[in-house]
Protein backbone atom coordinates (compact mmCIF):
# COMPACT_ATOMS: atom_id res chain seq x y z
CA UNK A 1 0.00 0.00 0.00
CA UNK A 2 1.31 3.45 -0.94
CA UNK A 3 1.88 5.73 2.03
CA UNK A 4 0.69 9.27 1.46
CA UNK A 5 1.23 12.16 3.87
CA UNK A 6 -2.39 11.90 4.99
CA UNK A 7 -2.07 8.16 5.61
CA UNK A 8 1.06 8.75 7.70
CA UNK A 9 -0.76 11.47 9.63
CA UNK A 10 -3.58 9.08 10.47
CA UNK A 11 -1.17 6.29 11.40
CA UNK A 12 0.81 8.72 13.56
CA UNK A 13 -2.36 9.76 15.41
CA UNK A 14 -3.34 6.13 15.98
CA UNK A 15 0.14 5.15 17.20
CA UNK A 16 0.33 8.07 19.62
CA UNK A 17 -3.05 7.37 21.24
CA UNK A 18 -3.12 4.70 23.94
CA UNK A 19 -6.81 3.87 23.59
CA UNK A 20 -8.95 3.26 20.56
CA UNK A 21 -10.14 6.54 19.06
CA UNK A 22 -13.12 7.64 16.99
CA UNK A 23 -12.99 9.18 13.51
CA UNK A 24 -13.87 12.59 14.98
CA UNK A 25 -10.92 12.35 17.41
CA UNK A 26 -8.54 11.42 14.57
CA UNK A 27 -9.89 14.30 12.46
CA UNK A 28 -9.26 16.71 15.33
CA UNK A 29 -5.76 15.34 15.93
CA UNK A 30 -4.66 15.25 12.28
CA UNK A 31 -6.71 18.27 11.12
CA UNK A 32 -7.81 16.24 8.11
CA UNK A 33 -11.24 16.81 6.62
CA UNK A 34 -13.78 14.01 6.83
CA UNK A 35 -13.60 13.63 3.04
CA UNK A 36 -9.90 12.77 3.28
CA UNK A 37 -9.93 10.90 6.58
CA UNK A 38 -12.57 8.24 5.92
CA UNK A 39 -11.18 7.01 2.57
CA UNK A 40 -7.79 6.65 4.31
CA UNK A 41 -9.37 4.75 7.22
CA UNK A 42 -11.31 2.53 4.80
CA UNK A 43 -8.10 1.69 2.94
CA UNK A 44 -6.15 1.01 6.12
CA UNK A 45 -8.90 -1.22 7.46
CA UNK A 46 -9.17 -3.12 4.17
CA UNK A 47 -5.43 -3.82 4.30
CA UNK A 48 -5.51 -4.92 7.95
CA UNK A 49 -3.41 -2.04 9.27
CA UNK A 50 -6.26 -0.75 11.39
CA UNK A 51 -9.16 -2.46 13.13
CA UNK A 52 -12.37 -0.93 14.41
CA UNK A 53 -15.14 -1.81 16.86
CA UNK A 54 -18.30 -0.17 18.12
CA UNK A 55 -18.02 1.45 21.51
CA UNK A 56 -19.76 -0.39 24.33
CA UNK A 57 -23.35 0.50 25.14
CA UNK A 58 -26.54 0.93 23.17
CA UNK A 59 -27.49 4.19 21.43
CA UNK A 60 -30.64 4.62 23.58
CA UNK A 61 -28.58 4.22 26.78
CA UNK A 62 -25.85 6.55 25.53
CA UNK A 63 -28.36 9.10 24.23
CA UNK A 64 -26.41 9.45 20.96
CA UNK A 65 -25.23 7.27 18.07
CA UNK A 66 -22.45 4.82 18.97
CA UNK A 67 -18.90 5.75 18.04
CA UNK A 68 -16.78 3.48 15.90
CA UNK A 69 -13.39 3.22 17.60
CA UNK A 70 -10.21 2.64 15.61
CA UNK A 71 -7.03 0.95 16.80
CA UNK A 72 -3.81 0.24 14.93
CA UNK A 73 -2.91 -3.43 14.41
CA UNK A 74 0.55 -4.99 14.81
CA UNK A 75 0.99 -5.04 11.03
CA UNK A 76 -0.09 -1.40 10.76
CA UNK A 77 2.33 -0.36 13.52
CA UNK A 78 5.27 -2.10 11.84
CA UNK A 79 4.50 -0.69 8.40
CA UNK A 80 3.93 2.81 9.77
CA UNK A 81 7.26 2.83 11.59
CA UNK A 82 8.93 1.63 8.39
CA UNK A 83 7.22 4.47 6.48
CA UNK A 84 8.28 7.08 9.03
CA UNK A 85 11.90 5.82 8.87
CA UNK A 86 11.89 6.11 5.06
CA UNK A 87 10.53 9.65 5.22
CA UNK A 88 13.14 10.62 7.80
CA UNK A 89 15.93 9.25 5.59
CA UNK A 90 14.57 11.07 2.52
CA UNK A 91 14.39 14.46 4.24
CA UNK A 92 18.19 14.82 4.19
CA UNK A 93 18.40 14.46 0.41
CA UNK A 94 18.51 17.62 -1.74
CA UNK A 95 15.34 18.27 -3.71
CA UNK A 96 15.62 18.47 -7.49
CA UNK A 97 15.75 21.83 -9.20
CA UNK A 98 16.58 23.98 -6.21
CA UNK A 99 20.00 25.12 -5.20
CA UNK B 1 -33.15 53.77 10.60
CA UNK B 2 -31.84 51.97 7.54
CA UNK B 3 -28.91 50.58 9.55
CA UNK B 4 -31.26 49.39 12.28
CA UNK B 5 -33.47 47.53 9.78
CA UNK B 6 -30.40 46.04 8.06
CA UNK B 7 -29.02 44.84 11.42
CA UNK B 8 -32.38 43.37 12.40
CA UNK B 9 -32.80 41.60 9.07
CA UNK B 10 -29.22 40.36 9.24
CA UNK B 11 -29.81 38.91 12.71
CA UNK B 12 -33.07 37.28 11.63
CA UNK B 13 -31.43 35.76 8.56
CA UNK B 14 -28.48 34.51 10.63
CA UNK B 15 -30.83 32.83 13.11
CA UNK B 16 -32.84 31.30 10.31
CA UNK B 17 -29.73 29.91 8.61
CA UNK B 18 -28.40 28.63 11.96
CA UNK B 19 -31.66 26.77 12.58
CA UNK B 20 -31.64 25.21 9.12
CA UNK B 21 -28.02 24.09 9.02
CA UNK B 22 -28.19 20.97 11.29
CA UNK B 23 -31.04 19.38 9.25
CA UNK B 24 -29.09 20.22 6.08
CA UNK B 25 -26.02 18.46 7.51
CA UNK B 26 -28.22 15.48 8.41
CA UNK B 27 -29.67 15.35 4.89
CA UNK B 28 -26.23 15.51 3.29
CA UNK B 29 -25.07 12.69 5.58
CA UNK B 30 -28.08 10.58 4.57
CA UNK B 31 -27.28 11.32 0.95
CA UNK B 32 -23.66 10.31 1.50
CA UNK B 33 -24.72 7.05 3.15
CA UNK B 34 -27.00 6.26 0.20
CA UNK B 35 -24.02 6.73 -2.11
CA UNK B 36 -22.08 3.99 -0.30
CA UNK B 37 -22.14 0.34 -1.36
CA UNK B 38 -25.03 -1.50 0.39
CA UNK B 39 -22.85 -3.50 2.78
CA UNK B 40 -21.27 -0.33 4.23
CA UNK B 41 -24.39 1.79 4.64
CA UNK B 42 -25.51 0.72 8.10
CA UNK B 43 -22.05 0.98 9.61
CA UNK B 44 -21.11 4.37 8.20
CA UNK B 45 -24.63 5.73 8.73
CA UNK B 46 -24.22 5.33 12.48
CA UNK B 47 -20.52 6.19 12.54
CA UNK B 48 -20.93 9.43 10.61
CA UNK B 49 -23.91 10.52 12.72
CA UNK B 50 -21.79 10.06 15.83
CA UNK B 51 -18.99 12.05 14.14
CA UNK B 52 -21.45 14.87 13.37
CA UNK B 53 -22.52 14.81 17.03
CA UNK B 54 -18.93 15.52 18.06
CA UNK B 55 -18.57 18.52 15.74
CA UNK B 56 -19.35 21.88 17.36
CA UNK B 57 -21.13 24.54 15.33
CA UNK B 58 -23.82 24.12 12.66
CA UNK B 59 -21.68 25.40 9.78
CA UNK B 60 -18.85 23.02 10.67
CA UNK B 61 -21.39 20.17 10.69
CA UNK B 62 -22.40 20.98 7.10
CA UNK B 63 -18.74 21.11 6.07
CA UNK B 64 -18.04 17.72 7.69
CA UNK B 65 -21.18 16.26 6.06
CA UNK B 66 -19.94 17.44 2.66
CA UNK B 67 -16.72 15.57 3.47
CA UNK B 68 -18.78 12.41 4.05
CA UNK B 69 -20.28 12.85 0.62
CA UNK B 70 -16.83 13.12 -0.88
CA UNK B 71 -15.68 10.03 1.09
CA UNK B 72 -18.75 8.08 -0.06
CA UNK B 73 -18.19 8.91 -3.71
CA UNK B 74 -14.59 7.74 -3.37
CA UNK B 75 -15.76 4.44 -1.88
CA UNK B 76 -17.79 3.73 -4.99
CA UNK B 77 -16.12 4.20 -8.37
CA UNK B 78 -19.43 3.99 -10.22
CA UNK B 79 -20.82 6.91 -8.24
CA UNK B 80 -17.58 8.86 -8.60
CA UNK B 81 -17.88 8.80 -12.36
CA UNK B 82 -21.56 9.74 -12.13
CA UNK B 83 -20.89 12.73 -9.88
CA UNK B 84 -17.95 13.88 -11.91
CA UNK B 85 -20.07 14.11 -15.01
CA UNK B 86 -23.03 15.62 -13.21
CA UNK B 87 -20.98 18.33 -11.52
CA UNK B 88 -18.57 19.15 -14.33
CA UNK B 89 -20.93 19.03 -17.27
CA UNK B 90 -22.27 22.57 -16.61
CA UNK B 91 -18.67 23.79 -16.24
CA UNK B 92 -17.73 22.32 -19.60
CA UNK B 93 -20.86 23.81 -21.15
CA UNK B 94 -19.93 27.27 -19.84
CA UNK B 95 -16.39 26.94 -21.18
CA UNK B 96 -17.73 26.02 -24.60
CA UNK B 97 -20.05 29.05 -24.61
CA UNK B 98 -17.20 31.39 -23.62
CA UNK B 99 -14.95 29.98 -26.34
CA UNK B 100 -17.72 30.34 -28.89
CA UNK B 101 -18.34 33.97 -27.95
CA UNK B 102 -14.61 34.68 -27.86
CA UNK B 103 -14.12 33.25 -31.34
CA UNK B 104 -16.82 35.56 -32.70
CA UNK B 105 -15.64 38.60 -30.76
CA UNK B 106 -18.96 38.83 -28.99
CA UNK B 107 -18.43 40.70 -25.77
CA UNK B 108 -21.97 40.63 -24.53
CA UNK B 109 -21.25 37.77 -22.16
CA UNK B 110 -19.97 39.39 -18.93
CA UNK B 111 -17.17 36.86 -18.34
CA UNK B 112 -15.87 37.22 -21.87
CA UNK B 113 -15.98 40.97 -21.56
CA UNK B 114 -14.04 40.90 -18.31
CA UNK B 115 -11.42 38.42 -19.53
CA UNK B 116 -10.82 40.42 -22.71
CA UNK B 117 -10.34 43.63 -20.75
CA UNK B 118 -7.87 41.96 -18.39
CA UNK B 119 -5.90 40.51 -21.28
CA UNK B 120 -5.51 43.93 -22.85
CA UNK B 121 -3.82 45.35 -19.75
CA UNK B 122 -0.10 45.54 -20.32
CA UNK B 123 1.65 45.42 -16.95
CA UNK B 124 4.89 43.49 -17.43
CA UNK B 125 6.77 40.87 -15.45
CA UNK B 126 8.86 43.28 -13.41
CA UNK B 127 5.82 45.15 -12.15
CA UNK B 128 4.11 41.87 -11.49
CA UNK B 129 6.93 40.61 -9.27
CA UNK B 130 7.36 43.92 -7.52
CA UNK B 131 3.64 43.98 -6.87
CA UNK B 132 4.04 40.61 -5.19
CA UNK B 133 6.57 42.12 -2.80
CA UNK B 134 9.80 40.82 -4.39
CA UNK B 135 12.90 42.99 -4.62
CA UNK B 136 13.87 44.16 -8.14
CA UNK B 137 17.32 42.53 -7.75
CA UNK B 138 15.93 39.15 -6.86
CA UNK B 139 15.95 36.03 -9.00
CA UNK B 140 12.68 34.18 -8.96
CA UNK B 141 12.09 30.60 -9.91
CA UNK B 142 8.72 29.37 -10.92
CA UNK B 143 7.07 26.50 -12.66
CA UNK B 144 5.05 27.25 -15.73
CA UNK B 145 2.37 25.15 -17.30
CA UNK B 146 2.83 24.78 -21.01
CA UNK B 147 -0.46 24.53 -22.76
CA UNK B 148 -0.37 22.73 -26.05
CA UNK B 149 -3.12 24.73 -27.75
CA UNK B 150 -2.46 28.19 -26.43
CA UNK B 151 1.26 28.90 -26.24
CA UNK B 152 1.77 32.03 -24.17
CA UNK B 153 4.90 30.58 -22.60
CA UNK B 154 6.58 30.06 -25.97
CA UNK B 155 5.76 33.67 -26.80
CA UNK B 156 7.01 34.79 -23.43
CA UNK B 157 10.35 33.02 -23.98
CA UNK B 158 10.70 34.28 -27.54
CA UNK B 159 10.07 37.85 -26.50
CA UNK B 160 12.37 37.69 -23.49
CA UNK B 161 15.30 36.57 -25.71
CA UNK B 162 14.67 39.33 -28.23
CA UNK B 163 16.53 42.53 -27.16
CA UNK B 164 14.06 44.70 -29.07
CA UNK B 165 11.21 43.23 -27.13
CA UNK B 166 11.85 43.68 -23.40
CA UNK B 167 9.97 41.76 -20.79
CA UNK B 168 8.03 44.84 -19.86
CA UNK B 169 6.02 44.35 -23.05
CA UNK B 170 4.72 40.99 -21.99
CA UNK B 171 1.03 40.90 -21.42
CA UNK B 172 -0.47 40.18 -18.05
CA UNK B 173 -2.29 37.27 -19.63
CA UNK B 174 1.07 35.54 -20.21
CA UNK B 175 2.19 36.20 -16.67
CA UNK B 176 -1.10 34.83 -15.49
CA UNK B 177 -0.60 31.64 -17.49
CA UNK B 178 2.98 31.27 -16.33
CA UNK B 179 1.88 31.26 -12.71
CA UNK B 180 -1.35 29.51 -13.29
CA UNK B 181 -1.82 26.07 -11.77
CA UNK B 182 -4.87 24.16 -12.87
CA UNK B 183 -7.64 23.57 -10.37
CA UNK B 184 -9.33 20.19 -10.15
CA UNK B 185 -12.37 21.62 -11.93
CA UNK B 186 -10.33 23.05 -14.79
CA UNK B 187 -8.23 19.88 -15.13
CA UNK B 188 -11.28 17.70 -15.43
CA UNK B 189 -12.98 19.97 -17.98
CA UNK B 190 -9.78 20.11 -20.05
CA UNK B 191 -9.46 16.36 -19.80
CA UNK B 192 -13.05 15.83 -20.94
CA UNK B 193 -12.41 18.17 -23.85
CA UNK B 194 -9.40 15.99 -24.75
CA UNK B 195 -11.70 12.91 -24.50
CA UNK B 196 -9.13 10.68 -22.81
CA UNK B 197 -11.66 8.26 -21.35
CA UNK B 198 -8.93 5.84 -20.26
CA UNK B 199 -7.72 8.47 -17.77
CA UNK B 200 -11.05 8.52 -15.95
CA UNK B 201 -10.16 5.34 -14.09
CA UNK B 202 -6.80 6.84 -13.08
CA UNK B 203 -8.69 9.79 -11.60
CA UNK B 204 -9.83 7.51 -8.80
CA UNK B 205 -6.21 7.31 -7.64
CA UNK B 206 -6.11 11.11 -7.46
CA UNK B 207 -9.33 11.18 -5.43
CA UNK B 208 -7.94 8.58 -3.03
CA UNK B 209 -4.70 10.55 -2.62
CA UNK B 210 -2.47 7.91 -4.22
CA UNK B 211 -1.52 10.08 -7.19
CA UNK B 212 -0.96 13.80 -7.45
CA UNK B 213 -3.32 15.93 -9.51
CA UNK B 214 -0.35 17.28 -11.43
CA UNK B 215 0.75 13.81 -12.58
CA UNK B 216 -2.76 12.98 -13.65
CA UNK B 217 -3.24 16.31 -15.39
CA UNK B 218 -0.06 15.92 -17.43
CA UNK B 219 -1.06 12.43 -18.55
CA UNK B 220 -4.67 13.30 -19.25
CA UNK B 221 -4.23 16.53 -21.16
CA UNK B 222 -0.74 16.21 -22.64
CA UNK B 223 0.31 19.42 -20.91
CA UNK B 224 3.60 19.74 -19.13
CA UNK B 225 5.57 21.99 -16.83
CA UNK B 226 8.73 23.97 -17.34
CA UNK B 227 10.92 25.33 -14.55
CA UNK B 228 11.98 28.89 -15.26
CA UNK B 229 14.09 31.48 -13.56
CA UNK B 230 13.53 35.17 -14.07
CA UNK B 231 16.28 37.62 -13.20
CA UNK B 232 14.52 40.81 -12.30
CA UNK B 233 17.71 42.86 -12.57
CA UNK B 234 18.51 41.96 -16.17
CA UNK B 235 14.96 41.16 -17.27
CA UNK B 236 16.06 37.76 -18.54
CA UNK B 237 14.34 34.43 -18.37
CA UNK B 238 16.29 31.18 -18.14
CA UNK B 239 14.87 27.70 -18.67
CA UNK B 240 16.07 25.45 -15.84
CA UNK B 241 14.14 22.42 -16.92
CA UNK B 242 12.23 22.18 -20.19
CA UNK B 243 8.94 20.40 -20.52
CA UNK B 244 9.31 16.73 -21.35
Amino acid sequence: MRLTTQTLNVLGALISSKDAVSGADIARETKLSSGTLYPVLMRLERNGWVESNWEEGEPHDLGRPRRRLYRITGLGGREARKGFAEIKAAIGRPAWGTS
Amino acid sequence: MGHFIAALLGKLCAEEVKAWLPPVAERITQWAVRCLPKELRQRYGEEWRSHLDDVPGPLAKVWVACGFLSAATQASSRITAFWLFLIFLPAIGSMRIIRYLNARKMYTFPLTFLSERVEQMEIGVREYFEGQGYSPNQRMRFEAWVKSREIPLARLLHESLNPDYPLSRIYSRDVHYAFWRPSLLYSISEYLAARRLDQLLVLNSVMSGEMSLRDWYEGATGQDTTLLEVNLKTNKLKVLRAAR
